[in-house]
């Protein structure tokens, strides 16, 4: 079993990203930034219906506009069915982006618009138009463990709920796209948006019928995927026809508003559960009927959530709609669960009377074991008591004694988990230079959360650098194959291969540097950019590569088992205050306690739980798709009435690092996931504390806490 | 529990072959070394596109899906 190096001058310190200048003076290049020579504008053509047959496209009058170079028909007319406003139609390429989208007006295309459902409660209706051959909805499989109906009817206790939350899109910043420039006829390079190059290059071999030697896809820094930015997608396969039709490079990414369309979902989720417990606060038994949408499938969450249920049924039923297609976004189908099971949780520890900090805690599986023969329940005690520590849960009053103004301040909390393993089958290339450059070669991208510094710090540990000094070179899928990002995967995949290079490297140096020195390999060791004999300086760094004369070293590192592990835990706590007389509720602080192994950069790690929180305190606050049930269109495709927060919306966040011997033995976890799960759980936890009633329905935005309250009467 | 939705008929099972080999989701770009991302989870909520028509949609327009993309019968299905 490989091991981390015991004592460590970089890892585990807080070192900036090698890159952060560069993001933050706008120096960085983003392939939405990437202009070749001569380059053209793609624009997409996309539906306006969100049910239809595509009967007729003429891109006559199109191909004639000005400035255009190329069009093409993406959809086959007579064949194609329209089944989401946004879906792809045409597209061209023209020497400005207005010319381009001029030209895209000028298409005329036909459509004979057929009856829709674009929300769950339409295609539910016992009058829907079937929009689907198979119906609008399927039931999923159905879940069932011990005996829920004998438990359920035994129980002392019991609570019912129904508890929602909404599509939301993932709205990454830099759209997705990519720009496709082509070197003669048959090799393409393609700057990509993308949480996988080897993805989109694997969709450009297939889909261009290029050689896979013959396509090279290059992805320097990215604005965000969280999910949604795995393969090429028609418009980047767009993007390269029209380049090759037009002899030019050509630009393609999405505007704002087909970002929202088609870019990605998070499915909704909406659930029926009923909790069984005895009166000291023991579950007994859930029954869930649950059911979302994900447009065409894929919208189950799990539950029960964290906690032991002996006794549980639950079934699920997919919800088909006329809307853009789901993909994976951060954490798939945990938000949904926790917000869904916390709230229940919460909702019974009221019933109960019972602190609901003691009712999680009782709760808990006695042996939750993750990788390692770890067992989370006892990590996840820990990691409560110090939250609510940070948090003041000692503040903590029961549902509606928190005041006697309109304004309302309320306590909650919840726990998430995840498992954040890595691949064994990505490389790592070590590259020493007689100049003493060290250069890291993968096929690996940054999705932002630092991958490049990461491997930086790996290597400048084992060579006795400063981070500085190693060039992380990521971001081309002609390098060797690296990891998507994907699942909190990257880290735990990539970490032990660049470990492997960097020992490799560094053992190859001394080999070849030691008979000159009238030593053996063995009696060297690297040190604050010296070589050292026995622990006596002798060379520089640079002094020792000069002596690899005219070739340099290279090296490819591989997985090695001990590296790497799986399985984390945390838990959130939210303060909040609620105006019951406008709804609006303010986020005052955050508190996110969260494990993941061996923590290799503590500034970019913490800089991971910032993200996922607030990407959580969105979620659970602001963000909704919102579709008119008349025309199949949705509301609030753009950055206006989609709401996210705002500077001012940012409470306190405090991150605390559940950082111990014990973790860092267990090796690299990934933690780009785990801390946006339980956030909206926890939040619309302390809302409920806060106003003595529950918001079943996320965001908690001002209607939602206002329908609420009336329906309680309290409004 | 009165909003349960219509389930649909109950159909014929389709003939079932392996995947076919269009069929993507995000767990083969991310556990290239495991297998196990082929099975369904008991909440199984993976999302599944074609890497032919990069959509939800089969070249078919028929649903891109675990079960669906092991249809023989699909006039898109390739098993190789």
């Amino acid at each position: 079993m490989a091991t981390w190096p015991e004592t460590t001058r970089l890892i585990g310190a807080r070192i900036p990203r090698l890159d952060g200048m560069a993001k933050a003076s706008g120096r960085a290049k983003y392939p939405s930034d990437i202009r070749p020579e001569g380059m053209l504008f793609g624009v997409m053509l996309t539906s306006p219906h969100a049910n239809a047959v595509l009967k007729a496209v003429d891109v006559e009058a199109a191909k004639k506009m000005p400035g255009v170079k190329a069009v093409l028909v993406v959809a086959t007319p007579g064949e194609a069915k329209i089944l989401y406003q946004g879906q792809e139609i045409a597209a061209v390429a023209a020497e400005t982006e207005e010319k381009a989208r001029d030209a895209v007006k000028a298409i005329k295309v036909e459509y004979e618009v057929l009856p829709h459902v674009v929300t769950e409660r339409q295609a539910m209706a016992a009058d829907a138009p079937k929009a689907f051959p198979r119906g609008n909805t399927q039931a999923g499989r159905a879940q069932s463990r011990g005996k829920p109906d004998e438990a359920m009817q035994k129980a002392e206790v019991t609570i019912e709920g129904t508890y929602a939350l909404p599509v939301i899109t993932h709205v990454c910043l830099e759209p997705h796209g990519l720009t496709a420039e082509w070197k003669g006829t048959d090799s393409i390079v393609a700057y990509a948006s993308t949480q996988s190059v080897s993805g989109v290059a694997n969709d450009l071999v297939q889909n261009l019928g290029v050689e896979a030697s013959k396509v090279t896809v290059l992805t320097e820094v990215m604005g965000g995927g969280f999910g949604s930015k795995f393969g090429a997608d028609i418009w980047g396969v767009s993007a390269a026809k029209l380049a090759k039709e037009a002899g030019k490079p050509v630009r393609m990414f999405l505007d704002r508003a087909q970002e929202h369309l088609l870019g990605g979902n998070r499915p909704s989720a909406t659930a029926h559960v009923k909790l069984g417990a005895t009166k000291d606060g023991k579950l007994v038994a859930l029954a869930a009927e649950t059911h979302g949408t994900g447009g065409r499938g894929g919208s189950n969450f799990p539950l029960p959530y964290v906690y032991r249920v002996e006794n549980s049924t639950r079934s699920h039923t997919e919800v088909f709609v006329n809307c853009g297609g789901a993909r994976a976004m951060r954490a798939p189908g945990h938000p949904q669960g926790c917000a869904i099971m916390e709230s229940a949780m919460d909702d019974l520890a009221a019933r109960l009377e019972i602190n609901p900090l003691e009712l999680r805690l009782k709760n808990l599986a006695e042996n939750d074991m993750v990788a390692g023969g770890i067992n989370r329940s006892d990590i996840y005690r820990d990691e409560v008591a110090r939250g609510a520590e940070l948090i003041g849960w000692d503040r903590w009053k029961p549902r509606g004694r928190n005041g006697a103004g309109p304004v309302k301040r309320g306590l909650g909390m919840a726990l998430h988990q995840w498992g954040g393993g890595g691949a064994q089958d990505k490389q790592v290339s070590c590259i020493i230079s007689p100049d003493g450059s060290v250069e890291l070669r993968s096929a690996t991208q940054d999705i932002g959360t630092g991958a490049r510094t990461i491997l930086a710090i790996i290597a400048a540990e084992v060579f006795g650098l400063e981070v500085g000094q190693i060039r992380s070179n990521i971001g081309n899928s002609t390098f060797p194959p690296g990891q998507s990002s994907g699942g909190s995967t990257t880290t735990p995949s990539m970490a032990p291969p660049c470990l492997d290079a960097a020992v490799k490297a560094r053992d190859e140096l001394f080999k070849k540097i030691a008979p000159g020195l009238d030593a053996a390999p063995e009696d060297l060791s690297l040190k604050e950019g010296k070589v050292l004999v026995k622990g006596e300086e002798k060379l520089t760094w640079a002094q020792a590569c000069r002596k690899l004369g005219m070739m340099p070293i290279s090296v490819t590192g591989v997985f090695a088992q001990g590296l790497s592990s799986t399985g984390v835990g945390g838990c959130q706590f939210a303060e909040v205050t609620v105006d019951v007389e406008t709804g609006v509720v303010r986020l005052k602080k955050i508190v996110a306690v969260q494990d993941t192994g061996l923590i290799l950069d503590m500034l970019t790690w913490r800089s991971q739980v910032y993200g996922g929180v607030i990407g959580g305190l969105n979620y659970a606050m602001f963000e909704e798709r919102v579709m008119d049930e008349q025309t199949g269109v949705m509301l609030n495709p753009d950055m206006e009435l989609y709401k996210l927060a705002g500077a001012t919306d940012i409470p306190e966040i405090i991150v605390e690092a559940y950082d111990t011997p014990e973790m860092r033995s267990r090796g690299v976890i990934g933690v780009g996931e785990p801390p946006t799960i339980s956030t909206a759980a926890a939040i619309g936890n302390a809302v409920a504390n806060a106003i003595g009633v529950r918001v079943p329905q996320w965001p908690m935005s001002p209607i939602n806490v206002l329908n609420a309250l009336a329906k309680e009467g309290k409004a | 529990m009165s909003d349960r939705p219509s389930e649909a008929p109950a159909t014929e099972r389709p003939q079932l072959g392996p995947p076919c080999r269009f069929l993507r989701n995000k767990g083969m770009y991310v556990y290239t070394d495991d297998s196990s991302s082929d099975h369904a989870s008991d909440y199984d909520n993976t999302i599944f596109w074609c890497q032919k028509t990069l959509k939800d949609l089969g070249p078919d327009d028929g649903f891109v899906g675990r079960e669906d993309c092991r249809e023989v019968g699909r006039p898109c299905y390739e098993s190789e």
